[in-house]
């Protein structure tokens, strides 16, 4: 573990279970990784890896039906530890949240500007109009033309680029030291993603703020990150500083992932894909949970019994894969 | 489960009761009336000196029968409106529209007094075993069939409308569907559970007006036994220390509703869609 | 252009489309698609890239016949005859054997009440080509060609995951085995592993089958790995027009509006330097577009031309809270697709196409 820079998040062996008819449904499985203050970590996967269901578990915004386990640190203060009632000044107050559908998250009943008040009001003792002036101001950081007018203005009102800035701007509202952005522009075209990117760098820049970025955009990641997680079926699979990811990705799923990745760059007739696809959770293989779908054969007869755990095969560079190089020689996480 | 079997069996007593049980028409016998409940008259005697049981027995196939008859016609009709209205839209949902809101102004009872008093003579399935003597009561048939279609024509109208804009009945149409192929074969049955869910609480809906209508005194001769006119009588003998009429017709049609009403919510949690995939 | 021989299996010509809408008391149209050409030919794949809002999709809609509310001028041609405006059961003739459509969301494309076997079943039933025994043996293939088990005939779309469900979609699609097919989005909800099967599927399908796509997207990497030409359209006009790798190359790129797309396009190597400016603003209401060329508010190209030419050929106008200064043919006249300077099979719609763009 790092120990020169100042780490701000601390999650360690998360562990998410849903009661459900079908029995205990393990979405997160042992994740684990750090944040340094001011820096980027971004949690890459496709849909049904648990990526989302960690960010909820962090801030402890599971349904009813989810039971958390696991040590969650922020700076000094176990938030595993807190209950809900304790959370409620984490949440907004330390950690800001912006979520993929601007449309759902904003309530389509209340202006704008009500939202954001309200979201500067629960954290803050501020009078109605010094909070008003706070939201006029935070929507203009948020590169918002005319803040004032839209302020008035509801959701639907708005267009998508636009609903996601003013989510920033909420999220913001209260100077938290981490943001989590779930999928925050995959729902937006690309020149508005390009945008809403370069602002969240810019806040980032300006606010000294870190960043949990949720995606399964590959190079989204690239863009954004200093540090990247490769999550399948509920597992980390590969974790390591971006560069070292996208030169030397380890993990035969990562390999898989940048393979069947359309690039601008060269045009293949046939492109290469990962056979099968991703497990339910109810039916996770026994043994490794990619290793029906591995194309590295299954060398190792370990795959098919016994989950790999995530070590450190290189300098910073994490791996849970038995044919990863130097995979036996590293030591299993204390 | 249970809730099956204790409709089934009201239904099974609606249909057979009259074969089997004695006499209706014609056992008024003033000398027995009014009597506690006693070995040959378990549940007692009404104020004609009508043994209680058989009549609470007899009313089931009167709320039954209403039940059944309002329902099999307001249903499927209100569904066939909601969906033309939902899926055709403009005119056609402005009329239909129209059409039910105004129909929904009028104050209930009026309504079901004018037409009752419309059709007051009329009697279904004449001269067969199984007649029934409706003693004016196609009128407030009617009458609750007219009122009952319109909820139901509001729900399909509004499901309808959702589904139009999928993309599976505009897939449909790309595949050469007309509209009354993606009304029939996609519309219909995604809106049939809506249907399914509305009978049952029909049901429950059509008996209680029923009641209430009888009680009123709109409707029904006063020789047809039903609940209704046994909640009326009742209350006249309980005033006289007899309740047994009351209670038994109240008892029958609670366990009655009470059984559809579960019914109902079952069937509406096993046949929606969402609740399926979750 | 055209010979006796025309080998365009589709040729559109200024397609315009509008939508009623009522806002308050006034009649209003939402100006989707305006004075769109182009042609598509035989075996070949024509990719149609935009934003939300460009259009692209209801050009789609409007050549099959999909939009009963929408008001629909221009010509299209599939192989001589006319498919736009016509009767219902002229189209179920000529048009639909020959045309169809794959959508957007897997999910909400099959009827979640019918069998996979008879979503599949459906065109073949409703043309009654195939009498029903016939049927119920072409089914089983269709599966089989998008790969899947003939088993899952049986069974109901909510059993089977994203991309099995688009298989089952693009079964129902090919079951008349048209010769276009119109692909609308049709791997934007997918995920990325699965998006590259389906891909290579729709591609596979193509040389088996002798089909031309029309394929619809946001997505330039896809459309430009798997199209043969692209066009891009920007509020309802295409804007340019050129062979798929050659469009994808920035310096190729002639359009200003095309030059940012590409430019935006995030790149997975972490050690390319991210230096260039987004496009700021965003794309207008199709209720209200702008005069002349849609694009010129938000034009870098516009602006930068703008400081070179004489005061009387400029005009200033009000942009959100700032004032710009745009050359006036921007601001009064709609561009033309004309080629590009030199290069044959590329159009662009700007009246500066041809300034030096750095």
């Amino acid at each position: 573990m790092t120990t020169t820079y100042d780490i701000l998040l601390t999650v360690d062996d998360l562990q998410t279970c849903f009661r459900t008819e079908a029995g205990l449904l393990r979405a997160v499985d042992g994740v684990s990784f750090e944040i340094p203050r001011g820096q980027t970590f971004a949690l890459v996967g496709e849909s049904g890896c648990g990526k989302s269901v960690t960010a909820l578990s962090i801030l402890k915004l599971l349904p009813p039906a989810g039971i958390s386990n696991g040590l969650i640190r922020l700076g000094d203060d176990e938030l595993d530890r807190l209950t809900d009632w304790e959370m409620q000044p984490v949440r907004g107050g330390r950690i800001g949240m912006i979520f993929q559908e601007p449309m759902t998250s904003l309530n389509p009943v209340f202006t704008c500007g009500a939202q954001i008040v309200e979201a500067i009001r629960l954290h803050r003792e501020c009078s109605a109009r010094e909070a008003r002036k706070h939201a006029i101001d935070l929507l203009d950081q948020v590169g918002i033309a005319d803040p004032a007018q839209r302020m008035k203005e509801y959701p639907h009102q708005l267009s998508g680029g636009m609903r996601q800035r003013v989510m920033i701007a909420m999220a913001l509202s209260c100077e938290p030291e981490l943001l989590i952005a779930d999928e925050p522009t995959t729902a937006l075209d690309v020149t508005i993603q390009a945008q809403i990117l370069e602002l969240l760098r810019k806040i980032q820049r300006e606010r000294q703020l870190t960043l949990l970025l949720i995606t399964h955009d590959l190079a989204v990641v690239a863009e954004m990150a200093d540090s990247v997680g490769v999550m399948y079926a509920g597992t980390m699979v590969e974790r390591t500083d971006v560069k070292q990811l996208f030169a030397n990705p380890l993990h035969p799923y990562t390999q898989g992932l940048f393979r069947s990745l359309v690039t601008m760059e060269e045009t293949r007739e046939r492109l290469d894909t990962i056979p099968g696809s991703v497990p339910h959770l109810s039916a996770l293989p026994v043994g490794c949970p990619f290793h029906p779908r591995c194309d590295k054969g299954q060398t190792d007869a370990r795959c098919a019994t016994c989950r790999p755990d995530l070590r450190e095969v290189a300098p910073g560079h994490f791996c849970a894969c038995y044919v990863a190089p130097n995979y036996d020689n590293a030591e299993p996480k204390p | 489960m249970i809730c099956l079997t204790v409709v089934g069996f009201y239904v099974v007593l609606a249909i057979f009761a009259p074969i089997v049980l004695p006499a209706w028409e014609g056992s008024e016998n003033y000398d027995i009336a009014s009597q506690s409940p006693s070995f040959q008259h378990w549940l007692g005697t009404d104020a004609f000196g009508r043994d209680i049981l058989t009549k609470t027995l007899l009313g089931a196939r009167m709320s039954l029968s209403i039940a059944f008859v309002v329902n099999i016609i307001a249903i499927p009709f209100g569904m066939l409106l909601g969906a033309i209205a939902g899926y055709f839209g403009k005119w056609i949902d402005d009329a239909i529209v129209w059409l039910f809101t105004t129909l929904a102004a009028i104050p209930g009872l009026i309504r079901i007094i004018a037409i009752k008093f419309a059709f007051e003579e009329t009697v279904l399935f004449e001269n067969s075993p199984f007649e029934i003597d409706l003693g004016g009561m196609v009128g407030v048939y009617l009458a609750i069939t007219m009122t009952f279609w319109i909820g139901t024509c509001r729900l399909v109208r509004a499901e309808t409308m959702k589904l139009r804009d999928q993309d599976f009945v505009l897939a449909a149409r790309a595949v050469g569907r007309n509209n009354w192929g993606i009304l029939t074969k996609h519309i219909f049955p995604n809106v049939m559970h809506i249907g399914i869910i509305q009978m049952s609480l029909g049901f429950v809906g059509a008996i209680t007006m029923e009641v209430m209508i009888r009680y009123l005194g709109l409707g029904g001769s006063v020789g047809t036994p039903s609940w209704g006119s046994m909640i009326d009588g009742g209350r006249t003998e309980l005033l006289a220390g007899r309740p047994w009429e009351l209670i038994s017709a109240v008892v029958a049609m609670f366990f009655l509703i009470l059984a559809l009403s579960l019914l109902g919510d079952r069937l509406r949690d096993a046949l929606d869609p969402k609740l399926k995939n979750a | 252009m055209t010979n006796s021989d025309n080998p365009s299996l589709l040729t559109v010509n200024d397609l315009t489309v509008r939508f009623p809408v009522r806002q308050g008391f006034e009649h209003r149209y939402v100006h989707a698609v305006e004075r769109v050409s182009f042609t598509l030919e035989r075996g070949r794949t024509l990719g149609l890239v935009g934003e939300s809002g460009s259009g692209k999709t209801t050009v789609g809609r409007s050549l099959l016949g999909l939009l009963p509310t929408a008001k629909i001028h221009g010509e299209a041609l599939l192989e001589d005859s006319n498919i736009l405006n016509i009767s219902h059961s002229h189209r179920r003739r000529s048009l639909t054997p020959r045309m169809q459509m794959i959508f957007q969301d897997p999910a909400g494309s099959l009827n979640p009440r019918m069998t996979v076997g008879n979503i599949i079943a459906e065109p073949l039933r409703c043309h009654r080509k195939l009498t029903s025994g016939n049927i119920w043996k072409r089914v089983p293939d269709l599966l089989t060609q998008v790969g899947l088990s003939p088993a899952y005939a049986s069974r109901y779309p909510h059993e089977f995951s994203g991309g099995q469900r688009q298989r089952i979609g693009i079964a129902r699609a090919i079951a008349l085995q048209p010769d276009i097919v119109i692909c609308d989005e049709p791997v934007s909800a997918l995920d990325v592993s699965i998006q590259a099967q389906i891909l290579n599927l729709l591609k596979d399908l193509q040389d088996q089958l002798g089909l031309s796509y029309l394929f619809i997207a946001h997505n330039l990497a896809v459309v430009r790995h798997f199209a043969d030409d692209v066009a891009v359209m920007y509020l309802g006009r295409i804007v340019e027009r050129a062979p798929a790798d050659h469009i994808m190359d920035i310096t190729n790129v002639r359009h200003p509006y095309t030059r940012s797309l590409l430019a935006s396009i995030p790149l997975p190597d972490p050690t390319a330097h991210v230096g260039r400016e987004p496009l700021t603003g965003e794309m207008p209401s199709p209720i209200a577009p702008p005069t002349g060329c849609a694009f010129h508010p938000r034009c870098p190209l516009a602006r930068k031309v703008a400081t070179t030419l004489p005061e009387d050929q400029t005009v200033t106008i009000a942009s959100g809270d700032q004032e710009l200064t745009l050359p006036r043919t921007c601001v009064d006249a709609i561009p033309t697709l004309e080629p590009v300077s030199g290069e044959s099979h590329h159009t662009c719609a700007c009246h500066f196409a041809n300034a030096t763009q750095d």
